[in-house]
This record gives structure tokens, C-alpha cells and sequence, in this order.
């Protein structure tokens, strides 16, 4: 593990509910090195945006996190106090959300919530040092810096998206967390808001974490696939590993529901439904809906074995079939 | 190419009975949310005071010379009497009744006139909501209690307690009718109201069955804040000796026992039974208020511990 | 004789001076039912020609025609009719259920208005049947309130209702734009099992040029207000010819590595000369030329059986009349020459 990025070990994130504990988010390890990038794929209800949350501990009553890990070099992100966190945040962690239009202050200018981000972390430099930081965050992002000068309604959905990036790495943090960054923009917007991000990410080097449903999008922009399911990881690896050669049968229907343009008129569905998080499956939470489920996947929860780097899938087919690995 | 759609899995539980977590659910909200059951049960109490009281007491012992004036609380009076010798249990229990009824009516008619207002302009549109919106901006500038002066002036002593609800109500429409309209606006665009329309259905059918049962919260909590605001409104103009001087509401009581120096002459007990019914009305009413509000915006919930 | 389902004759839309769809013809007749994919980014006008299909909206120029007569002027039972003919799914699966009731109601009420089932128990069965047909279990679907139900399943349902009142013509308004992309395969699905078992045409309206590609015969292109590019859905997406179709083409998020987005279309920062006449897309355009901001392009003959707005693809010869277009898309039969050039 390097000495940047992050690492979350079994992460666990609970509801409690009148009906009983609800697991959100179930035992979640992952890594993410400086300047890599990796994608949390799965479906509305699968964990992700809660796993985001709770890394920047912004989950809202009645959740929490109850057991787990995440680390940035020497910070254990889950163990800090209130008052530390809120410095972390936008300092060494940013988390830009789904929704811009709803994230940028109406009354406020875009300067002026530039300027706050320095206020509230305590950057106090002259004027023009200000302006000139402000400036170069709009270029970065490639807005012109008369857009400082704006209000939230004056501009599009992608220029507010781009404003929430540069907001997001104005203090050049060490993790970026992009939450469906671009679930309610167009394909071209799309591609220069991840476009932008990108370059900003590699710019800095930092570790960032893409979550979303799309698997073309983290096709096109990430290095490592998670894909999540029922709160828990059912298959992460590389991306090619993942999306040319899927483990999971989850995994593998994900991949095959998605519309490619080699077979034109084919559409793979994914049969059943996604189970409420209250009223989980015993066993792998799958198979229900696996259409390769044996006896053991009813009654056995399978793990997601192996060492970090690999390319794992929860599911017990493969234990079957494939050779114990060394310890 | 055929899709492999069909949901052959098991089907996901049916969600457990609706009533069993429906009361749950209810019980743990009202401990959430306490201005709301409090301000109810002090209605409900007022409610049924005057409700039972009329079996104890009858309606002509609220008039004049039913007992020797001026009596502390006795045994035969157990709130004592007043100046002209009114049974001061039968005032409160009578009066509670009829400051009710001027509420509500004026409240509920008030509400209703507002929300045909409100639907006429927001589905219309156009110049026809142009029009009514600067007739209802316009009036809302005029302050009620000087117009209600005004029209009781005039009515003066034939003045009744029908006549005051109506009176109130002429002005109680504004403020629901801006509220309303707002709401209108917004559900007129709603995509389940485009299906609607494209079911066929007609504006009217559209209005009473898509959107109505939709506003039934808001149109609650704003009669119940008429109401209070009519109530207040009537009990005001009466204190002013502007009411109803055949009927003994409670505002009435206020009035004569200002008018025959109840505090002069040390007649405590005159004073103490309609501010106390006052006192519980108002601060009712206030938290039924405050708690409807909680409840028709969510933003406003508190979160669960 | 070919009957036309419904026309659009030089219909413009305008809202002040903001031109929000500029004159476009087309027309499909009755008996043909492609599935029709009208693309484009907010503000191409593509919603609003979906308002204009469903009769919410008038057109500011130009004129509507359903069954050969104008929608303005149609009999109370032409309306009705019609009113019933044409139907829609649109964008946001939760905000189309009146929260208020069960997802039934929004199937019952057509039934009812419409006169569409003689009693409860027909009713029901055709619910029912309609379910199925989309792949729902009813045990699981009906009888459920909206929230209870998942974005994919409120979508589907909702084809369903189109399928029982077997409508002739669908407006399908962004259906799976606010579904996971996993599960946009199965209402798709839906769409086109309504299309190929009940013979209806389908507007598809979409800003995502994959899912068009999947499901579409025809694929218009809207840039602005403007038609920019039509043609087959192969011709249009395999091989785009408009600067702007290929931008669109090339930022999308294939999910296949060997394929990296926008290899070839740079996007340019937007510059302030999309104003005054000419072609909108040139402040954009990496091959504007001059002739490009002196007047708009008009629609071009191109390959494969389509046209193209764009003066780089002028040397196939005269301009291109709109009216033509529908025959050459094949969704109408070929009209005669006319002497209005677009």
C-alpha cells in the first residue's frame, strides 16, 4: 500500500430501523492509490452513495457506521472527531455530488463560495492571491473567470458541475469522491465535465473514486471496477478484468445489460428484482435471481477471498472450481 | 430477439400489513411530534366541556337574571355569577360553543372560497389569473380588522353570530386563496396530471380526483389556521363591543365584564372562567397550528433519534 | 392512397424570441410503424416537438394534421379519438403516479374514460394481461403504490398502459433517462414488444444516442431547434456525417475498451458567434467554414439514404425539400415535388 491514497477495510454502515437493523453498506474493503482511479458500479439501493457518505462521515441519522476502516497515509477518516473531519474535508477528502443545481448556494456568487471554501479552512492570503487561486480553479476546469462574477442560475448544468470539481479541488485534496458527477447532463457535457476531472486528477495525483450506475462511463474513465451489490462487494478487479471477463454472475449480467454498438439490437435484461436491504436473502444475496445458484449459495454467505490486488468475485461457483489460494 | 424479461424469481414479500405499522408508525410520530396531539387533546378538552357541560347547565342560564348577581363561586353556581346575573358556568360552556361555531364556519367558508379562487385562477391561467391575482394582492394589503370594524359598525346590534362568521369570512379567503394558488401552479405541470390528460380525463375530473386529494393536508392545516385566525378575529371585534350582544360568546363575556368593572369591583371569578377557556383555546389552537405545519413540510421534521 | 397517422406541416415553435423549434415537415403514414429516434442535447427542441405531438402545445407557424385534418380544428369525437390514439411515456417513473394512489389507478382511469373494459373482472384481466406482456408480475406490481415499487418496474408499467389502450401512435419522452443503466434494457424491451407485436410507431425521444441505437429505425438529429441529421439509425450512428452528430457519436460511453471516447472529436469551447443567421453549430464546429455564419445550410441529400444540414456535404447537389423527407425515411409514401425549397 502506498503511502497516498486510501484504504477502507470491512467497512460496515447500519440503519437502525423500528423493523431492525438495516446493512446498508456490509463489510467493504477496498483500495485506491494516489493517482488511480476506481469505480463503485451498481444500481440505486446497492451501498455506494452510503459508502461515500460515510467516508466523509456526512451519513444522517438513523445511520452508522459501526464497524471498518479507511485510511488516508496516517488518518483513519472514520475516527476523527467532528471538528478535525470538518477540517479534512475539501482538504484532504472532496466529495463532489450527483445534482449540482442543488449544491451551489442560489445567493451567493460563484466567487464568493469560492471564497468561503478558503474562509472555512482557514487560507488567509492577500487579494490578489485569492483572485489569481480563483482564477486558475475556473481555467482548470475550463470556465472563463468572468463565471466568478455569476450566480448559480446563470449557468448551465454542466458549467455548475465544472464549478463543484473546482470547488472540490481547490485545496488540492489527497481524495476525490465523485458521486454520479454527471447523472443529470447530457453525453457531450458528460464527457468534458469527466474529461475535465480527469485531467484535474492527474494533474494532482490524487486517488479518486468514481461511483455510478453507468458501466460505459466507468469503461471510459476508471482503472479499477467494484461492483456492488445489496450493500456488499460482489466483484472487484482491474477494468478490464471486470468488464471483459466478469466473475460475478451479477457481475456478468451487469456487463451484458448494458447496449453496446458490436450487436446492435440485442437487449439483455437482468431477471427478478433487487431485494429490499430489510428483507435480505439468507445466504448470497444473489441468488434469488442467479440463474446458476446451487445449494450452497442458499444457505452460505460467500466471501470475497483472495489477496488485495487480485480480481475477486464473491461467489461460490468459483471457490468450487477453482484451486485453494495460498493464504 | 425475444428479452429474457420475465421476473421468474421468487417475488419479493408483499410489505407487511398496512394497519399494523400504519398505528406504529402514527404513535411514534406523535412522540416526534408532541405540539400537535397536545394542541389536539386541549381542543378535544374544550370540545367536550362544552359538549357535556350543556347537560349540566341550560341555555337560558347564560342570559341575565338567572341567579343574583355578582355571587362568588358557590355550590348552586359553582362558577359564580356576573354583574347581571348570568351563571357564568353556563357562559363559558355556551360561549365555548358559539366562539366555536363562528370559527369554523368562518373558517371553513373562508377555506372554500379561497380554494375555488385559487383553482379558477392557477388551472385557468391567462388573463383570468392575472386579474384575480392582483384583486386578492391588492386586498391582502387591506387590513382585516379596520374592514371588520367598518361592516360591524354598521350591523351594529342586530348583529349575530352567523353574521360574524359571514363577515369574517369575507376576508378569511385571502390568504388560502395565495397559498392554494401556489400549490395549484405546481401540480398543474406534474407529469401525473399530463397522464391524466392523456387519459382523457376532464379538467374537472383532473381537478377533484387527481389533484384535491393531493392538497387534502394542505387544505387542513390551512382551515385550521383560518379557523384560528377567525376566532381570534371574532373575539377581537367582540372585545371592541362589536359583537353580538343577544348571544354570550366568549369575547361578548370579555366586553361586559370590561363594560361593568369586573376588576373594580374585585369580581375575580368573572375574570378568571373566560380568560382561562381563552387560554386554552388560543394556546390549542396554536400548537394544532405548529404542528400541521411540521407535518405538511417535511424539511421542517425533526429527524428521528 | 396512403392515409397519413399525423403530420407536422412547417411547424415552428417560438416562445418570445427564442426560437424553440424551428420548421420541420414531417409525416407518417397509417399502417407504418417505425420506431423514430429524435436526439439531441437540452435545448435541441426535441421535447417540445413531443409537446407538440401529445396536442399540450400549439405550434407558433405551421400546422398539425391527425388523420388528414388539423388538431385545432378537430370534431369533439375526432378529439377524442385522437386523444386516444396517441399516447405517451415520459421521462420521471416516480412523478407520473399520483402519489396519492395505488400505480392502478393510472391504468384503470383510461380504462374507464375510454370506455375500454365492460366490467371490474374485464378490467383486471386486461391489467393483467398487459403485465405480463412487459414482463411484471402482477401479484407484485399492482395493487402497490408508487415508492414500492422500482424505476424500471413504474416504467414498464407504464408501457403496459400503453399496450392495453393500443394506442397508434406512442410518444416515448426520455423513458429510461432516469433508470439505472442496468435496468434500461428491460423497458426498452417493453417498448419494442410494443412496437413489433402491436404495430405501433414510436417516437422515441432521447438524448442518448446508445439506446437510440438499439431500438431505432430512424434517427432525426436536432441541434437548436434545428434538423441537423436524419437517416437510418446504422447510417447515422455507425458512420454520422454532421459535425454534430459526430460529436455526439463520439462522446459516447461505449462500454468496450477498445473504443476510447472522443479520440477523434475534440470539443471546442463555445464561442459567442452561434448568433444571427447561419448555421447554430458553427461557433462549435472544428470544419466551420465562412460560408457557414452568411446563411443556414440547407438540408442536403447525403449517403445511405440520408440528409444532412451542413454545407460540407453541398457537392451532392441541390438543396434537399423537406417535404421529401418523410418519403425518403420511409415513413411515408413519396410526395410530389413541391415548389418550396426549405
Amino acid at each position: 500500500m502506498t503511502a497516498g491514497g486510501l484504504s477502507v477495510r470491512d467497512l460496515a454502515v447500519v440503519y437502525r430501523t423500528d423493523d431492525g437493523d438495516v446493512h446498508a453498506v456490509d463489510g467493504a474493503s477496498f483500495d485506491v492509490g494516489t493517482g488511480e482511479r476506481l469505480g463503485i458500479v451498481g444500481e440505486s439501493g446497492s451501498g455506494k452513495t452510503t459508502t461515500a457518505l460515510a467516508l466523509i462521515q456526512m451519513l444522517r441519522p438513523p445511520g452508522r457506521v459501526i464497524a471498518g476502516t479507511a485510511r488516508v497515509g496516517e488518518v483513519d477518516l472514520l475516527r476523527l472527531a467532528p471538528a478535525a473531519m470538518r477540517r479534512h474535508r475539501l482538504q484532504t477528502v472532496s466529495y463532489i455530488p450527483q445534482g449540482a443545481m442543488n449544491s451551489l448556494n442560489p445567493v451567493l456568487t460563484i466567487g464568493r463560495q469560492f471564497r468561503n471554501a478558503f474562509a472555512d479552512h482557514d487560507v488567509h492570503l492577500p487579494e490578489s492571491a485569492i483572485r489569481g487561486r480563483i482564477g486558475a480553479a475556473l481555467a482548470a476546469v475550463e470556465l472563463d473567470s468572468n463565471v466568478a462574477a455569476l450566480y448559480p442560475h446563470e449557468l448551465s448544468g454542466g458549467m455548475k458541475q465544472r464549478v463543484c470539481i473546482a470547488i472540490g479541488m481547490l485545496l488540492g485534496p489527497a481524495l476525490i469522491i465523485a458521486d454520479e458527477p454527471t447523472s443529470a447532463l447530457d453525453v457531450v457535457t458528460q464527457r468534458q465535465v469527466m474529461e475535465t476531472l480527469g485531467r484535474q486528477q492527474q494533474a494532482t495525483g490524487a486517488a479518486l473514486i468514481l461511483i455510478g450506475h453507468d458501466i460505459g462511463l466507468m469503461a471510459q474513465f476508471v482503472d479499477r471496477l467494484a461492483v456492488m451489490y445489496a450493500g456488499r462487494i460482489v466483484e472487484i478487479g482491474t477494468i478490464r478484468e471486470v468488464i471483459e471477463t466478469p466473475r460475478h454472475p451479477y457481475a456478468q449480467a451487469l456487463v451484458a445489460s448494458v447496449p453496446r454498438l458490436a450487436r446492435r439490437g440485442e437487449l439483455h435484461g437482468i431477471a427478478g428484482v433487487t431485494p429490499s436491504l430489510r428483507r435480505l436473502p439468507e445466504g448470497c444475496a444473489f441468488h434469488p435471481r442467479c440463474t446458476r445458484a446451487i445449494d450452497r449459495c442458499r444457505r452460505e454467505r460467500p466471501a470475497l477471498d483472495g489477496a488485495l490486488g487480485d480480481h475477486r468475485a464473491a461467489c461460490h461457483l468459483l471457490a468450487d472450481t477453482m484451486p485453494e489460494r495460498a493464504a | 430477439m425475444a428479452v429474457r424479461s420475465l421476473d421468474a424469481a421468487r417475488p419479493v414479500a408483499a410489505p407487511a400489513s398496512r394497519r399494523g405499522t400504519g398505528l406504529r408508525e402514527l404513535g411514534r410520530y406523535l412522540a416526534r411530534n408532541p405540539s400537535l396531539p397536545i394542541g389536539l387533546a386541549m381542543l378535544g378538552l374544550l370540545l367536550a366541556f362544552t359538549l357535556v357541560g350543556q347537560l349540566w347547565v341550560g341555555w337560558d342560564q347564560a342570559f341575565p337574571l338567572s341567579g343574583p348577581p355578582s355571587r362568588a363561586p358557590s355550590q348552586r353556581f359553582p362558577l359564580g355569577t356576573d354583574a347581571k346575573g348570568r351563571n357564568l358556568l353556563a357562559v363559558v360552556v355556551y360561549g365555548t360553543l358559539l366562539t366555536f361555531k363562528i370559527g369554523l364556519v368562518a373558517g371553513a367558508l373562508g377555506v372554500l372560497i379561497g380554494t375555488v379562487v385559487a383553482f379558477v385562477a392557477a388551472y385557468h391561467g391567462g388573463w383570468v389569473d392575472a386579474v384575480l391575482r392582483v384583486v386578492v394582492d391588492v386586498l391582502i394589503t387591506v387590513p382585516a380588522l379596520l374592514v371588520l370594524v367598518v361592516v360591524a359598525s354598521v350591523i351594529q346590534s342586530s348583529m349575530t353570530t352567523t353574521m360574524m362568521a359571514v363577515t369574517i369570512a369575507l376576508l378569511a379567503w385571502r390568504e388560502p386563496a395565495r397559498k392554494i394558488r401556489a400549490q395549484v401552479l405546481v401540480m398543474r405541470d406534474a407529469p401525473y396530471v399530463l397522464v391524466a390528460r392523456l387519459n382523457g380525463a376532464s379538467a374537472t375530473r383532473i381537478i377533484f380526483r387527481e389533484m384535491i386529494p393531493n392538497l387534502l393536508p394542505y387544505l387542513g392545516a390551512s382551515l385550521v389556521m383560518a379557523v384560528a385566525q377567525a376566532v381570534l378575529a371574532s373575539i377581537g371585534l367582540e372585545a371592541l363591543g362589536l359583537g353580538t350582544p343577544s348571544e354570550p360568546t366568549l369575547g361578548m363575556t370579555i366586553y361586559w365584564l370590561m363594560r361593568d368593572s369586573a376588576f373594580m369591583l374585585g369580581l375575580w371569578w368573572w375574570i378568571l372562567a373566560p380568560i382561562t377557556v381563552l387560554i386554552i383555546l388560543f394556546v390549542g389552537l396554536y400548537l394544532v397550528t405548529a404542528g400541521l405545519d411540521e407535518l405538511a413540510n417535511p424539511r421542517l421534521r425533526r429527524a428521528a433519534p | 392512397m396512403s392515409v397519413p397517422l399525423i403530420e407536422l406541416d412547417g411547424v415552428a415553435k417560438r416562445y418570445g424570441k427564442t426560437v424553440a423549434l424551428d420548421r420541420l415537415s414531417l409525416r407518417l403514414d397509417a399502417g407504418r410503424a417505425p420506431i423514430i429516434a429524435v436526439a439531441g442535447e437540452s435545448g435541441s427542441g426535441k421535447t417540445t416537438l413531443a409537446s407538440l405531438l401529445l396536442g399540450f402545445i400549439e405550434p407558433s407557424e405551421g400546422e398539425i394534421r391527425y388523420g388528414g385534418a388539423p388538431l385545432a380544428k378537430l370534431g369533439r369525437a375526432e378529439k377524442r379519438a385522437y386523444r386516444r390514439e396517441v399516447q405517451a411515456v415520459f421521462q420521471d417513473p416516480f412523478a407520473v403516479y399520483n402519489p396519492f394512489y395505488r400505480v392502478d389507478h393510472a391504468l384503470i382511469e383510461p380504462l374507464k374514460l375510454f370506455g375500454l373494459a365492460r366490467s371490474t373482472k374485464q378490467a383486471r384481466a386486461m391489467l393483467e394481461e398487459a403485465c405480463a406482456r412487459v414482463g411484471l408480475h402482477p401479484e407484485d406490481t399492482l395493487g402497490r403504490f408508487p415508492h414500492q415499487l422500482s424505476g424500471g418496474q413504474r416504467q414498464r408499467l407504464m408501457v403496459a398502459r400503453a399496450m392495453m389502450l393500443k394506442p397508434r401512435l406512442l410518444v416515448a419522452d426520455e423513458p429510461v433517462s432516469m433508470i439505472d443503466a442496468s435496468l434500461r434494457a428491460l423497458v426498452l424491451g417493453s417498448l419494442r414488444t410494443l412496437n413489433r407485436e402491436l404495430g405501433v410507431p414510436i417516437v422515441y425521444i432521447t438524448h442518448d444516442l446508445t439506446t437510440a441505437y438499439h431500438i431505432a429505425d430512424i434517427v432525426l438529429i436536432l441541434y437548436r431547434g434545428r434538423l441537423v441529421e436524419a437517416g437510418s439509425a446504422e447510417a447515422v450512428i455507425e458512420a454520422p456525417q454532421h459535425p454534430y452528430t459526430r460529436l455526439l457519436v463520439g462522446s459516447i460511453p461505449w462500454p468496450d475498451l477498445a473504443i476510447s471516447w472522443g479520440r477523434d472529436e475534440p470539443i471546442l469551447k463555445e464561442d459567442g458567434r452561434t448568433i444571427g443567421a447561419g448555421c447554430a453549430f458553427r461557433g462549435r464546429c472544428p470544419q466551420a467554414m465562412e460560408s457557414c455564419g452568411a446563411a443556414l445550410p440547407p438540408l442536403h441529400a447525403a449517403d445511405r439514404g440520408r440528409v444532412v444540414r451542413c454545407f460540407l456535404h453541398a457537392q451532392d447537389g441541390a438543396a434537399f425539400d423537406m417535404t421529401r423527407l418523410s418519403g425518403r425515411l420511409g415513413l411515408a409514401a413519396d410526395q410530389q415535388e413541391s415548389e418550396t425549397v426549405q
